[in-house]
């Protein structure tokens, strides 16, 4: 029985689409069925970050209306075998779906026998993110350490246990060791000890993301990328695994705060 | 010339039927009235600024009258075939001068849209004849005629010719890139890798059931 995993962050711009992306290669590669679903519709970016753009031709609102089968939309990945994506349209809006035609969809998708459904969720709390959580067996909610994100994860979490999602694991994104250092960012420390929830990876703040999701190749399958290891980390949690955290720089302030989590 | 490899991962993919045509029976979009009214406008604009010339004012008439013929009967659009068909062919008279007109006016039971202004992402131009397009196409936006298909420019979206299964509709665009190309039932991607730089007009058509891309010269 596969498991639907919502991505989701309430605020935009933290990393949604850069996850689900990621964490979906990750599981392929590790030799899952993953069925990556983008519910940003009218907004669509994970076919582009995935590099699967121009094989488009039936999306996710004519697979809900019943224009094609769901085999017709789901587009094979071109570098990893188990890998599909169905993609959202992006001449309509996020009206065009309910949340019970989306629990229909990830029911679906199940039978087709995807071990892992990770849903990209749209930004912002209206229709599109109640599409999107509606399906939903477990929440990732992404953050960065700055005050805003962490405001509008908590707020998040906040509707996701409103909504019967309960313990979401979180990803802090974009986190910069050098400021953390000076004090000037908030730490994995301060994140947790706000939002209360388990942390399920820390991603460095790291320039090959932009490389990688410019090139239309997710980072995680590339061996030298610090983000990539992080995400191959997570991957590997969410598949169950117990990983320690990774020492985001050879520095030993940060990584005794690591180890200092990992005792309590 | 430049082939397409038809897309053939997609079609296993979609084994079921032939894709593209399926999607056809799909409403006209609101975008299409706005873009009627707008090229309605353009022309009217275009006729007084342009009052001093005859013979283009006399053309930019006949235009405007196309436009408003095919708004006024597009629902018994069987009775107004004929007649419409006769106001293009006077058009072709005048124009038949290169190689894309002749292709253009091949299809000639279709009206003309012309359109100007860019095609951002998200939006969808449908047209039930050919589409002039004086602008760009932008990655994610879509431009959608049962006839041929010129763009003024560069198209980075999809582009769908002949969309109620017309093979001999053409798409010609200054700059040719886009993500997607359908030509009535047949659908092609870009190569991966291509280069997208420093393109010439460049025009697709269909040939033994493969869309072909060659230089406009």
């Amino acid at each position: 029985m596969g498991e639907v995993i919502v991505v989701t962050s309430g605020k935009g711009g933290v990393g949604k689409t850069t996850t689900s992306a990621n964490i979906g290669c990750g599981l392929a590669v590790s030799g899952k069925k993953v069925a990556l679903v983008d519910a940003d519709i009218g907004l669509r970016n994970l076919d582009v970050v995935m590099g699967l753009e121009n094989r488009i031709v039936y999306d996710l609102v004519d697979v809900v209306e019943g224009k094609c089968k769901l085999k017709q939309a789901l587009i094979k990945d071109k570098r990893y075998a188990g890998l599909y994506l169905l993609p959202a349209a992006q001449t309509r809006d996020k009206d065009a779906v309910s949340p019970e035609q989306m629990k229909k969809l990830c029911e679906n998708l199940k039978e087709e026998e995807f071990d892992y459904i990770i849903i990209d969720c749209p930004a912002g709390i209206e229709q599109g993110f109640k599409n999107a959580i509606a399906g939903a067996d477990r929440a990732l909610v992404v953050t960065t350490p700055e005050v805003s994100a962490v405001r509008d994860a908590d707020r998040i979490i906040g509707l996701l246990e409103a909504n019967e999602l309960n313990d979401p694991s979180l990803i802090l994104n974009r986190v910069r060791t050098d400021m953390v250092e000076k004090n000037e960012m908030m730490s994995m420390d301060d994140v947790t000890e706000i939002l209360a929830v388990d942390i399920i990876g820390v991603v460095p703040d790291d320039e090959s993301i932009v490389i990688q999701t410019n090139k239309g190749e997710p980072a995680v399958t590339v061996e030298s990328s610090k983000a990539g290891q992080a995400f191959r980390n997570i991957t590997r949690r969410i598949m169950g695994e117990e990983v320690p955290f990774m020492d985001l720089k050879e520095d030993d302030s940060f990584f005794t705060k690591l180890k200092k989590l990992f005792k309590k | 010339m430049i082939t397409f490899v038809t897309d053939k991962d997609r079609n296993e993919q979609n084994e079921e039927e032939p894709v593209g045509v399926t999607q056809t029976g799909t409403p006209v979009g609101k975008i299409v009235e706005k873009a009627e009214k707008a090229a309605a406008e353009e022309a009217e604009k275009a006729k007084e600024k342009e009052t001093a010339e005859e013979t283009k004012e006399s053309k930019e008439t006949k235009e405007t009258e196309g436009n408003d013929e095919k708004a006024d009967k597009k629902t018994d659009k069987d009775d107004a075939a004929e007649e419409t068909e006769g106001s293009e062919k006077t058009d072709n008279t005048d124009k038949t001068k290169d190689k894309i007109e002749k292709m253009l006016f091949s299809i000639n039971e279709h009206m003309a849209l012309f359109h100007k202004g860019n095609l951002r992402n998200g939006f969808t131009l449908e047209y039930d004849g050919s589409i002039i397009l004086l602008g760009d196409v932008n990655p994610g936006a879509e431009i959608k005629a049962t006839g041929n298909i010129l763009i003024l420019g560069a198209l980075k979206g999809v582009a769908h010719a002949g969309c109620n299964g017309e093979i001999g509709a053409f798409v010609f665009a200054l700059n040719l890139i886009p993500v997607q190309l359908r030509i009535a039932n047949i659908i092609t991607r870009f190569p991966d890798g291509d280069s997208k730089e420093g393109r010439k007009p460049e025009y697709a058509y269909v040939e033994d059931g493969k869309i072909y891309v060659s230089p406009f010269e």
